[in-house]
């Protein structure tokens, strides 16, 4: 055997083996890349199957031009594969499903202010801290992406002045499906009836008279469906987006015209805030890395009932530290319970 | 026949270290994992033709089958255990 063949078939074995590697790999990954991977193998079967029947059809016919045909038929198999790979694979980019098991645990020492919330007989997971007394306005947050509800409040609870913010106010945080303890598979639908449940009960209770919604990045595309769907007293967007595409352009800048198809997470905030009847405090960075300054403006500009929109210089993951995003955090809500006082 | 379930699968594989190499691409952990379905594949071709080459392991397909797989199992828990750190 002539070296050219064995190494030919040294490559194709060797990419072979290298694809195992590759899947099992991936099969340690979370879920959304584990299900790529099987997607990957999915459609290198069906394209295998497609290149014999393709062969059985030229053979029918007896094309004369079967360059063309093959080229053609590359063409076809790289599209096929880039695409199913970037529909399936880019919602697992966005998701980044997180669980502090040790913050967790530590929530028990801190039993006489927070308290386990479980909603739909456990569907849903998360800690409400007592921060005022009862029947006081409720601040219902939803986290960004990497956020879990165990982890923000053990950071609440390391330092006592971080709470002074959401004074006269209980704070409550619920995962989203999938982060933290909360069951299922976070998608841009599982979010939203997570969303309008976790509101739902909270609004139910009897020791919250008012909510205002709390959003941090990821979750001000919730805040804002919810916001739309509800009636909240009040909504606090920080690092808020316009919609999904802004998100994935800003780490693939391809998502426009045809290739919008393979956004799945769309999440139109923007179309949302038509709906929305309260002033939202919206707060913005241009030096965020992770939500386009121009996308919160879009979305600031779509408020039909105003809005109040500031500037604020940080960084994304350092809204929760900075003292200009907490004082002006604070003064809205300030506004809103004086208002309330006052009536 | 034979050719044909050849390019086939040529097709087929090429396109999966492809979209697997997309995927590691936009994981972006770290350099090594993100190129590694390209130097995985370069490793099982040289390993490969090694195996192929010397005598004792020349002519004997399930033993050859057998240390790639060898191999690639190793390959794989080392890239689980770096990719989780």
């Amino acid at each position: 055997m002539g070296f050219k063949i064995k190494l030919k078939r040294a490559l194709l074995i060797g990419m072979v083996f290298s694809i195992f590697v590759c899947f099992v790999r991936f099969l340690f990954k979370p879920v959304g890349i584990r299900r790529t991977a099987f997607v990957i193998l999915g459609a290198a079967v069906i394209i295998f199957l497609l290149r014999l029947l393709f062969d059985f059809a030229a053979d029918k016919i007896k094309t004369r031009n079967g360059l063309w045909a093959n080229v053609l038929f590359g063409a076809f198999a790289i599209a096929a594969f880039f695409l199913v790979t970037v529909y399936t694979f880019a919602p697992a980019l966005v998701f980044k499903q997180s669980f502090d098991e040790e913050a967790y645990d530590s929530m028990a020492e801190y039993q006489d202010i927070i308290e386990q919330i479980e909603i739909n007989d456990g569907e849903y997971s998360g800690w409400l801290i007592h921060n005022a007394a009862d029947n006081a306005p409720l601040v219902l947050y939803y986290g960004g992406n990497e956020d879990n509800s165990s982890a923000r409040m053990a950071w609440f609870m390391e330092e006592s002045d971080r709470l002074v913010t959401f004074s006269d106010c209980n704070f409550a945080y619920v995962d989203y499906p999938g982060y933290g303890r909360s069951k299922g598979e976070p998608s841009e639908e599982s979010l939203k009836e997570f969303a309008l449940s976790a509101y739902d009960y909270f609004d139910r209770r009897r020791d919250v008279n008012d909510i205002i919604i709390l959003g941090y990045s990821l979750g001000t595309g919730v805040a804002n469906y919810v916001a739309g769907q509800r009636n909240p007293a009040g909504m606090i967007l920080m690092a808020p987006y316009a919609d999904g595409y802004d998100l994935y352009n800003n780490k693939v800048d391809i998502f426009h015209g045809p290739m919008r198809f393979l956004v799945s997470f769309k999440m139109p905030a923007d179309d949302f805030a038509y709906n929305v009847s309260v002033k939202p405090l919206i707060l913005a960075s241009k030096t965020d890395e992770v939500v386009p300054y121009e996308s919160s403006v879009r979305l600031f500009q779509a408020y039909g009932g105003g809005c109040d929109f500031a500037t604020v210089s940080t960084g994304h993951r350092e809204f929760w530290e900075n003292k200009e995003v907490m004082g002006k955090i604070k003064n809205y809500i300030a506004d809103f319970t004086n208002r309330e006082n006052d009536d | 026949m034979r050719k044909k379930v050849y390019v086939a699968a040529v097709i087929a594989v090429v396109g999966a270290v492809l979209s697997f190499l997309l995927c590691t691409m936009f994981l972006a952990e770290n350099i090594i994992l993100m190129l590694s379905p390209l130097w995985l594949s370069a490793v099982f071709t040289v390993l490969y033709l090694v195996l192929d080459t010397v005598p004792q392991t020349a002519g004997k397909r399930y033993i050859k089958l057998g240390v790639m797989s060898a191999a690639a199992l190793v390959l794989a828990v080392v890239l689980i255990f770096i990719g989780s750190r």
